[in-house]
């Protein structure tokens, strides 16, 4: 059943390739393979956590009033992970600093809180928080790769062929329209190809 | 009116709890904070000064900022150092300016930016000269921000002029120093308003400041 979620949470459903969640910080944060695994390694820390918390306190929050009191309770949890990064994690800090504050707006968190968290037990919820995140992480993951290569040579900052000139434009935000548009078709194909030799 | 009730205090519950635990947090985590940020603006200074220079922070008066540093060699004034800010893409973009008593640019060091990961970010990135299959090799390229070290030696009084050409690190000796000769920086493709800022940092207040802590270290020489 585990290896049934993972393939859920990476392929059928991934949340950038199939569900179209969290668009906007992955084309935001998608220029280099550093920022693009750190911010979905970010993400999927609150998620887990987010997805632990509200599964534990579903009972209690009226359901005419859960939208904010999810949206606090992930707020809360950004600034309490943003804290002690800064006092005690200065270094990882400099890397994912700028990406804490965005992971408090990204769907994905919302979405999982909403669409799973709410209605299902405690171990379930943070299996799913594991797995979403880990679909989130591998697609930025392959989106800020081909996007690093393309538009500026290199990979996790070294660079990677000597004399070739890059395409800045992908570094830009049309590149990241470009790139995504790209891969999802690319992972519908493959998707749709899995399907019709299943049937 | 009992349901109104109820969600009211639902909210008002998870709204307090949310605020105690950030409160405990922040209560716990504030000293550390300033303290990560002093040593941040320490190295700072150590940047933007040539080395071996004794750095005296100074409390300005009415008409200085409000806090500046003087670099020192012996008995000569090497310089003065500020921290500055302007508004870039995301944020306020805070640096530490050195500047000579003429007015001439030591060094810049960035303190804090919030800028686009990839776009805005890269005032701060370190132009690397590895290649994918020699990345455990040591790195002999500077350890000094690129975008930053094109500041060095620009004059703060004149405008700073910025140039969409191919960026700095990717340019000839001969062709940064023409860049100089002309008071110009190259900018950061695709970032534009963040090359702004910084230009705007490092040069927009400094002859004000210059002026007043020069007459401000005149009147403490002859009172």
């Amino acid at each position: 059943m585990i290896k049934e979620e993972f393939r859920r949470g990476i392929i059928t459903e991934n949340p950038i390739l199939v569900l179209a969640l969290g668009l906007c910080p992955a084309l935001a944060v998608s220029t280099g393979v550093k920022n693009g695994l750190g911010m979905g390694l970010a993400a999927t820390f609150v998620l887990v956590s987010s997805n632990l918390i509200i599964s534990i306190a579903k009972k209690w929050i009226p359901a005419r009033v859960r939208i904010p009191c999810f949206i606090v309770v992930i707020a809360t949890f950004v600034t309490i992970v943003e804290l002690v990064m800064k006092a005690y994690l200065p270094e990882l800090n400099k890397q994912l600093g700028i990406f804490v504050p965005l992971i408090v707006v990204n769907c994905i968190i919302l979405g999982r809180a909403e669409a799973f968290a709410s209605k299902h037990s405690i171990g379930r919820s943070v299996l799913d928080g594991i797995v979403m995140g880990l679909g989130f992480t591998f697609a930025l993951t392959i989106l800020s790769a081909i996007r690093e290569l393309l538009g500026s040579n290199s990979l996790f900052g070294l660079k990677v062929f000597p004399g070739f000139e890059p395409m800045t434009i992908f570094i830009l935000p049309p590149g990241g329209f470009l790139t995504i548009a790209f891969v999802m078709a690319a992972a519908n194909y493959l998707g749709r190809k899995r399907k019709s030799s299943k049937s | 009116m009992k349901e109104l009730f109820r969600l009211t205090l639902a909210l008002f519950v998870v709204a307090t709890c949310a605020g105690i635990a950030i409160g405990f947090v922040h209560s716990r985590t504030a000293d550390k904070i300033s303290y990560r940020e002093r040593r941040a603006q320490r190295q700072a200074l150590e940047t933007v000064f040539p080395p071996q220079t004794t750095v005296t922070s100074v409390e300005g008066g009415a008409s200085a900022p409000h806090l500046y540093w003087v670099g020192t060699k012996g008995n000569d004034t090497v310089g003065y150092a500020f921290e500055t800010a302007a508004g870039g893409y995301a944020q306020e973009v805070r640096i530490v300016v050195g500047v000579t008593p003429e007015g001439t640019i030591l060094g810049i060091s960035i303190l804090k930016q919030a800028e686009t990961p990839g776009l805005g970010d890269r005032i701060e990135e370190i132009a690397s000269s590895r290649y994918l299959w020699n990345a455990l090799s040591p790195d002999t390229s500077s350890q000094e921000p690129w975008f930053c070290r094109q500041f060095e030696g620009l004059d703060a009084t004149e405008s700073i002029e910025i140039r969409k050409s191919a960026e700095y690190h990717a340019l000839s000796r001969a062709e940064q120093e023409s860049l100089k000769a002309e008071n110009a920086v190259t900018a950061i493709t695709g970032a534009t308003i963040t090359t702004r800022a910084v230009v705007r940092a490092a040069s927009q207040s400094i002859p004000s400041y210059l002026k007043a802590v020069q007459g401000q270290s005149a009147s403490e020489a002859h009172p």
